[in-house]
């Protein structure tokens, strides 16, 4: 085990860094004066050769590149050019928003998705198995920005349901405290239901598209592992020697079908990173994607740059936690393969 | 797993059907193939039998779907049906190339290191990693924003996000092809070993690249019209149907669902039918 | 007294007109070792299956019975028959496969115990390293808290046999249990089965395609071809006196002999004229499955033959009746 997590922790380290190297000459490899971009096309000449000093522009590349990667290693992910303020304030001020869907999102698709999942491979060839397995085949064709759409139409316009696409909540309430950045949370941990429900209100659009469409990947791995593992020797064994189906199915078939859905978690994980972007664009909603968007419109380099890292980042380390995780519960990996 | 293996050798000395697979034992795939078809179809003949995709009229705006316009007009009176049709060449088109490039590209390069072996291998094999190490969507945007608008760009931009998938697949291929008697022939006719790798174990690797390509077409599509609804690497006016539904989603909120729905629909209808031929051939593989 | 008794038994893939096994027919007596020989996909897997009620859901039974001291066993759909101690059990070829890699082997033996036959929880773990002892295991305590990847391939087949004792089951079929073991492993499963026969009275239907394993462990044997029978007899008789084309095609192919035989310095490798190759069963056919090969195929051969006797407890499923002579022909 130990052996195994000394080598996940190099790979990751050379990962992280070759996430930072490679952002970062991506960026430089734009055509065109950097100062210019910045700066924008009506900057004279002092302007720009201000913006030159600031931003180190003028020195070699590789100099920058240090300059760069010493202030990511300190968390300082560069400034923005529109708001003149550090980036990593910036995406940290806007995390708690993102975080609130994606973390709901993530954990309502898993809540559906594995127990229908595992209903569908114990009842294989029933009615349920062939609607997950529809649902799971539509899913992955589907389109995030028109799921969205089609749900705030027939959902809000028609139906009036839930709240339009406003942003996190409507005009006249104020949000809670700020305690971990959750409204939903922290209006529960002030002692605010009313607003803890409205903050909820404006989740519950956003949070179902993305689960309808993270839900998918979720049904299909469920099953197929469970499938599997179904029909291995040693489940036939055990029910050989007596043992019940049902005994079988928790006992053998939830433990080692969770294995490789853990890993599907991580994939999912990486779906909802990159659909946050266009649901928070759709819904309004000011979190880290909506940023990220914002900052490709104005040419934000800085700001970009540091989105893209923290995504990676974040990627990068939720597999490692699901590769250690998964490491602790199969006990192959775990002790090693030693025969007596 | 003794039984299984049973059952399906006892299946496969079961009297076939000579020829094509029948259509009744792919029906997903049959499904799928047909929709395919009539997206071809229309791509390529349609835009001939629709109206003016760039007329507009203040007057028509907003119009809903009815005898006149058949799916309605959008915000500035131009008419749904020709505008998504023409858009029907584009996303197609670029489905296909940026599944092409990736499969190509990726494969090339999965074979050398799966037949070099070694530190290139490694090195490969790090710098896949490190472009895997990103939510695919979230690097296509990233190299977009960085090249420039441009349909050349969100090709090179999405296809980048997809090799690794082919390389890794390949690679594995070629793992396996590499111990493989005719590999020890072509060698002591004295080929030199590119083209070894490239005339003889890259053909053998391709195997499960041809569905993994119908697959990546269908999500490139997405990805495409993902970027696009974002305003970035195509933009309006450019007929494309992710284009259509940014415009078109603020029309939404007032009940003037088709300009946005509509294109939107018919992006998923795409990747799904791409889904159902590559999802049904990689079932029956196995 | 028959313990176990199958009779028509016939079983095929839902959807499908063909049968995968046809007409199987077998009994046991207490304490006998019966063997089962074929080449695989003879079927003798799925009729095994189709005893335990656990067939894949894609075969289903067609006809016939199957009856463990009298009680039928093919009552309910395949998988919903609970088993209950004291019935009948399986072990299969691959013994690591049939252990779950993530359960410690004391846990997997002990649930046997008390989902089974309801001993609670401290009397089966002690139980538990008692059987994984009396199956020959050393350290039975220390083995008891490992997993299955860190035992041998023998280690791993005795502890299917714990589990199974822990079943106590009345009849035992044994798929080809010690395939991918070395000899001298082997030998010692043999050994170990043979003991647990005498000691239990249970009776054990010994499934291989090797012949000499049969010669050695069982006391009958039956030769069964793409889910026919083709030949029952007592071991001896079988390989002395084989009737059945098919049953002297595979003892002279695999060069058996009846040792009295040998001592005469007559060949036993007999001449049973030429068998076609292997070119696939066609299941769909209704008559004799080997007579695409055999070598003395003749009209009748487009029916099914039905088992006619050559001996006592011998019968064997050929048109060529008494016609066929014996087979030994002395090589000048």
């Amino acid at each position: 085990m130990n052996r195994f997590l000394l080598r996940r922790t190099l790979t990751t380290l050379i990962t992280l860094f070759g996430i930072v190297t490679v952002v970062f000459f991506l960026v430089r490899v734009l055509p065109g004066d950097a100062a210019v971009l910045r700066a924008g096309p009506y900057a004279d000449a002092a302007r720009l050769a201000q913006v030159r000093a600031q931003y180190g522009l003028d020195r070699p590349l590789l100099e920058q590149y240090g300059t760069y990667l010493a202030g990511v290693v300190h968390g300082d992910l560069g400034t923005s050019t529109v708001s003149s303020s550090s980036v990593t304030y910036e995406l940290m001020g806007r995390m708690p928003a993102s975080l609130e869907i994606g973390l709901y999102a993530v954990v309502l698709a898993c809540l559906i998705g594995i127990p229908l999942g595992v209903l569908a491979a114990a009842r294989e060839g029933g009615w349920i198995d062939r609607v997950v397995r529809l649902v799971a085949a539509a899913g992955s064709a589907m389109a995030l920005f028109w799921l969205g759409l089609l749900l705030i139409y027939f959902l809000f316009y028609r139906l009036r349901w839930f709240p339009g696409p406003v942003g996190r909540l409507p005009s006249g309430v104020d949000p809670p405290a700020t305690i971990t950045g959750m409204y939903t949370v922290d209006a529960l941990l002030e002692g605010q239901p009313d607003v803890a429900w409205q903050a909820a209100r404006a989740l519950m659009l956003p949070v179902l598209t993305l689960v309808i469409v993270l839900v998918a990947p979720i049904l299909k791995m469920v099953r197929g592992s469970m499938t599997e593992v179904l029909a291995t020797d040693y489940v036939r064994t055990a029910r050989a020697m007596g043992l019940s189906r049902r005994e079988v199915l928790f006992r053998d078939g939830l433990r080692n079908a969770m294995l490789p859905v853990i890993t599907a978690i991580g994939i999912v994980f990486g779906y909802m990173l990159g659909g946050n972007i266009i649901v928070e664009t759709l819904f309004s909603w000011p979190g880290v994607g909506r940023y990220a968007n914002q900052a490709i419109k104005n040419h934000d380099l800085d700001a970009l740059q540091g989105f893209v890292i923290l995504v990676g980042v974040l990627y990068v380390l939720l597999n490692v936690v699901i590769d250690i995780c998964y490491g602790l519960l199969d006990p192959r990996i775990r002790l090693g393969r030693r025969s007596n | 797993m003794a039984f299984t293996d049973t059952v399906r050798v006892l299946r496969s000395r079961a009297p076939r059907v000579r020829g094509l697979a029948s259509p009744r034992k792919h029906p997903m795939a049959a499904v799928g193939l047909f929709l395919l078809l009539v997206y071809v179809v229309v791509a390529i003949v349609g835009p001939a039998f629709v109206g003016d995709p760039l007329r507009t009229s203040a007057a028509d705006a907003l119009t809903s779907p009815g005898a006149t316009h058949l799916l309605g007009t959008d915000r500035f009176g131009r008419d749904v049906l020709a505008r998504a049709v023409v858009a029907a060449r584009m996303d197609l088109l670029m489905g296909l190339v940026i599944a092409l490039t990736a499969a190509v590209v990726g494969s090339v390069i999965g074979v050398v290191a799966g037949y070099a072996g070694g530190s290139v291998d490694e090195a490969i094999m790090r710098v896949t990693d490190v472009i895997l190490a990103f939510p695919g969507f979230v690097l296509a945007l990233i190299i977009v924003a960085v090249l420039g608008d441009g349909i050349p760009n969100v090709v090179v931009a999405v296809a980048v996000a997809y090799s690794p998938y082919f390389v890794r697949l390949t690679r594995s291929r070629a793992l396996a092809e590499r111990e493989r008697e005719y590999v020890d022939a072509a060698a002591l006719s004295g080929n030199p070993r590119w083209r070894i790798a490239l005339r003889h174990v890259l053909p053998n690797s391709l195997g499960p690249a041809y569905t993994q390509a119908t697959l990546v077409a269908g999500w490139a599509i997405l990805d495409v019209a993902g970027l696009a609804f974002l305003g970035v690497g195509i933009q309006p006016p450019t007929a494309e149907w992710g284009v259509m539904v940014a415009e078109g989603a603020n029309d939404v909120l007032t009940g003037a669902w088709w300009t946005a729905l509509v294109p939107g629909a018919l992006i998923v209808l795409l990747a799904l039918a791409f889904q159902m031929v590559g999802d049904d051939v990689q079932g029956s593989r196995r | 007294m028959t313990l176990l008794s199958v009779s028509g038994l016939s079983l095929g893939l839902k959807h499908h007109e063909e049968l995968l096994v046809r007409d199987l027919n077998l009994t046991l007596e207490r304490g006998e070792i019966v063997g089962l020989v074929g080449e695989s996909g003879s079927g003798k897997t799925m009729g095994s299956l189709a005893l335990l009620g656990l067939l894949p859901p894609a075969v289903e039974v067609r006809a016939g019975e199957a009856a463990l001291d009298g009680a039928s066993l093919l009552s309910g759909s395949g998988g919903a028959v609970h088993r209950r101690t004291g019935d009948i059990t399986m072990i299969f070829q691959n013994a690591r496969a049939a252990l779950n890699p993530t359960l410690r082997i004391g846990f997997q033996i002990r649930r046997v115990l008390t989902a089974v036959r309801g001993m609670p929880r401290r009397e089966a773990e002690a139980e538990a390293i008692r059987l994984l002892g009396r199956v020959g295991i050393p350290g039975a305590a220390r083995v008891a808290r490992a997993y299955p990847h860190q035992l041998s391939g023998g280690m791993c087949q005795r502890v299917v046999i714990a589990m199974a004792l822990a079943f106590q089951p009345q009849v035992l079929i044994a798929d080809e249990p010690t395939t991918g073991l070395d000899v001298t492993v082997q030998a010692q499963i043999f050994d170990l089965l043979r003991d647990l026969v005498a000691e239990t009275d249970a009776s054990v239907l010994f499934i291989t395609h090797d012949l000499a394993a049969v010669a050695e462990m069982c006391d009958r044997v039956s030769v069964l071809f793409a889910g026919q029978v083709m030949e029952t007899a007592e071991t001896v008789e079988l390989f002395e006196r084989p009737r059945h084309p098919y049953s002297q095609f595979l003892l002279a192919s695999l060069g058996a002999q009846a040792p009295e035989r040998a001592d005469q310095g007559e060949s036993e490798t007999a001449d049973v004229g030429v068998v076609a190759e292997d070119r696939g069963v066609d299941f769909s056919l209704p008559g004799c499955r080997f007579a695409h090969r055999c070598p003395h195929v003749f009209d009748a051969c487009n029916e099914f033959p039905p088992l006619f006797p050559a001996g006592e407890r011998h019968h064997y499923s050929c048109f060529l009746g008494r016609e066929i002579p014996v087979v030994t022909a002395a090589r000048s």
